[in-house]
């Protein structure tokens, strides 16, 4: 048997722009809240004085990283390949996790668009096993409506196994 | 083909009532109470109408539960006042599953639990009593007729082996929490109290006398209900089903289509591997999200019996469990250097709290080498291309586990790299089987990881 090409397929460009709305939206109040917090505290002397004139700046950078950074490191990492017998997918910058669910054991696919992917005009392909669910979390709307039908004519009953 | 439409048998109309007594029994209790201060006429009157009440309940129910099997499915119709068809399609039932509660043995009769392959936890039609003549007649007509064929192939739980069970049943990582909530709460109750309650209990004798009773109440507790669940388990192998039967109060007797079969677990639990005893689990796409002891294959045996129990039982995932892919050397600091660093905050904590306990410390230290070292010896797997089945072993919380898969059936394989282990060229590899029981083998040498990729490849796997 020929080696297991290595996936190749990326995620829509605009899954950068997805993620950091999806980033802003969590981390917007977060820090604001962790300065209103911070502000009320760095009155205070001692240990609480300290904590809250660093915390704030503290949360402030880890909120600037998922915004400015994650996003575009998790995108460039994204490959997904999808063959008659396999979806393969590898992802991750620290920690690299490649995944491969078998299609005779895929059950059924869903095509997801949450709020914010819609702006974006990009969709997550999910695709349920016995064993849970893995997903393609951002292609271009109409790429994900294709890998739904190719895996939708894929996918056998369950009872022949 | 019958197609006309039965009732339960009239058991079903006591247990109907009995449930439905036992619904009201609080307010019935508290109505008793209230109104037998008034009274002990209108608290007999009280009691006397809610059992009539119950009773009236259990006979409607009953008389509104029908069922019909026509050539193609099964009708169930029940309800008082939105009466619910269920449709089941014969050709979409899973199993057939026998259930005898103490009603139903008290009336020589049973229920029958029809499970389909779509649904969830629940079975999707319960029968809760039905005579042996129609029960038989209904697992006929839905295609899982109880055949009578005798086999040789049975084994029987002993009653030595039971009461091993029982006693090594609790799992150290459920007991030991619960037990120390117990008595943490117990603590914050006393401190609540009065001083001299306090200054009385906190003597470390009694503080260890609370913890110990603690302990044994857990342990009597997880004893009664594997003693319970496992009396009389007895396994039995026709032609292509397994037959399993176990319970004490409620009989239960399951049958599984070998083929739906897709690993089997091997579970070796702290309390006894000491012991060279195991325990077997299936691992089944339909069954899977049904509690531990539906799942049980074989409660109790010594290690050296598996491999003999699947040639017997399970010929289809028989064979040797010997391993033949480790982890590297150069993992075994790996596998030590995470519990150490686990343990060395509460060793850490506990010396800077109670500096005079710090021998505690290295002794906590001591401890995670010898865990970690335990499961670099623990970890493996077996890869034969010639082998229609993949086995992976690791300790997984405490226990030491070993999967033994058909290939054909994995769910989802995966392959994970940390930033350290990208350097020392390991990885984590990992597959899930059934309804996503996950096993992970940590750092395999990068050879290790082709040939899982390779050995368990869709492609060369399609039937």
């Amino acid at each position: 048997m020929d080696p297991r090409p290595e996936p190749d397929g990326r995620l829509a460009p605009a899954a950068r722009a997805l993620w950091t709305i999806e980033a802003l939206l969590w981390g917007g109040p977060i820090t604001v809240g962790a300065f209103a917090v911070g502000g009320a505290l760095s009155d205070e002397h001692g240990l609480a004085g300290t904590a809250g004139t660093v915390l704030p700046w503290l949360v402030l950078a880890v909120a600037l990283a998922a915004i400015a950074v994650v996003p575009t490191l998790r995108w460039r990492r994204w490959r997904w390949r999808l063959d008659d017998d396999e979806l393969d997918l590898r992802h991750g910058a620290l920690t690299e996790i490649r995944t491969i669910v078998p299609v005779a054991r895929i059950q059924h696919v869903d095509v997801r668009r949450s709020f914010t992917a819609q702006i974006v005009g990009v969709a997550a392909v999910v695709v349920h096993t016995a064993a849970g669910t893995t997903e393609i979390p951002a292609l271009p709307d109409g790429e994900a409506a294709l890998v739904r039908d190719r895996l939708a004519g894929l996918i056998r009953t369950p009872d022949d196994v | 083909m019958t197609s006309e439409t039965h009732r339960l048998h009239v058991a079903a109309a006591i247990e109907q009532a009995i449930k439905a007594l036992s619904d009201v029994a609080v307010p019935l209790l508290i109505g008793l109470v209230a109104g037998g201060r008034h009274s002990s006429f209108s608290a007999i009157l009280l009691g006397l109408l809610g059992v009539g009440a119950a009773a009236a309940i259990g006979i409607t129910r009953w008389r509104a539960t029908t069922y019909r099997v026509t050539d193609r499915a099964l009708h169930f119709r029940s309800g008082v006042f939105s009466p619910d068809e269920t449709v089941v399609p014969i050709d979409r039932v899973q199993a057939v599953d026998t259930i005898a509660g103490p009603i139903q043995r008290l009336f020589g009769v049973s229920g029958l639990q029809v499970q389909t392959s779509g649904g969830g936890e629940k079975a999707e039609v319960v029968l809760s009593a039905l005579s042996d003549d129609r029960a038989r007649e209904l697992r006929a007509a839905l295609g899982h007729a109880d055949e009578a064929e005798q086999t040789q192939r049975r084994r029987r739980l002993t009653m030595g082996s039971l009461l091993v069970t029982a006693l090594t049943a609790p799992q150290l990582g459920v007991v030991l929490p619960v037990v120390g909530g117990l008595f943490g709460l117990l603590q914050n109750g006393l401190v609540g109290q009065s001083e001299t309650w306090l200054r009385n209990v906190n003597s470390v004798h009694e503080v260890v006398l609370i913890a110990l009773g603690l302990l044994l109440a857990a342990w009597a507790l997880s004893f009664a209900g594997s003693v319970v669940a496992f009396s009389g388990f007895e396994i039995q192998r026709a032609d292509q089903r397994l037959r399993i039967r176990r319970g004490l109060l409620q009989r239960r007797a399951v049958s599984v289509p070998v083929a739906r079969v897709d690993g089997v677990q091997v579970v070796e639990s702290v309390l006894r591997r000491p012991f060279g005893l195991v325990t077997l689990r299936l691992e089944l796409t339909s069954l899977g999200g049904r509690e531990t002891a539906q799942r049980t294959l074989f409660p109790l045996m010594p290690r050296h019996d598996v491999e003999p129990f699947l040639a017997t039982f399970l010929p289809e995932l028989g064979g040797s469990l010997a391993l033949q892919q480790h982890p590297p050397g150069r993992a075994r600091r790996r596998y030590v250097l995470r519990p150490v660093l686990v343990a060395l905050v509460p060793a850490a904590a506990l010396v800077v709290a109670v500096p005079a306990a710090w021998p505690a410390a290295p002794v906590l230290l001591a401890l995670a080498v010898v865990l970690g070292l335990d499961a670099f010896a623990a970890a493996g797997l077996r890869l034969d291309p010639d082998d229609g089945r993949v086995i992976l072993r690791a300790r997984h919380r405490a226990a030491r586990i070993t999967l033994v898969a058909r290939r054909r059936r994995v769910q989802e394989l995966g392959v994970s790299r940390t930033v350290f282990q990208r350097r020392a060229q390991l990885a984590t590899v990992s597959v899930a089987v059934a309804r996503g029981t996950r096993l992970a083998v940590r750092h395999v040498d990068r050879p290790v990881v082709e040939e899982f990729l390779v050995v368990l490849d869709p492609r060369g796997q399609t039937p």
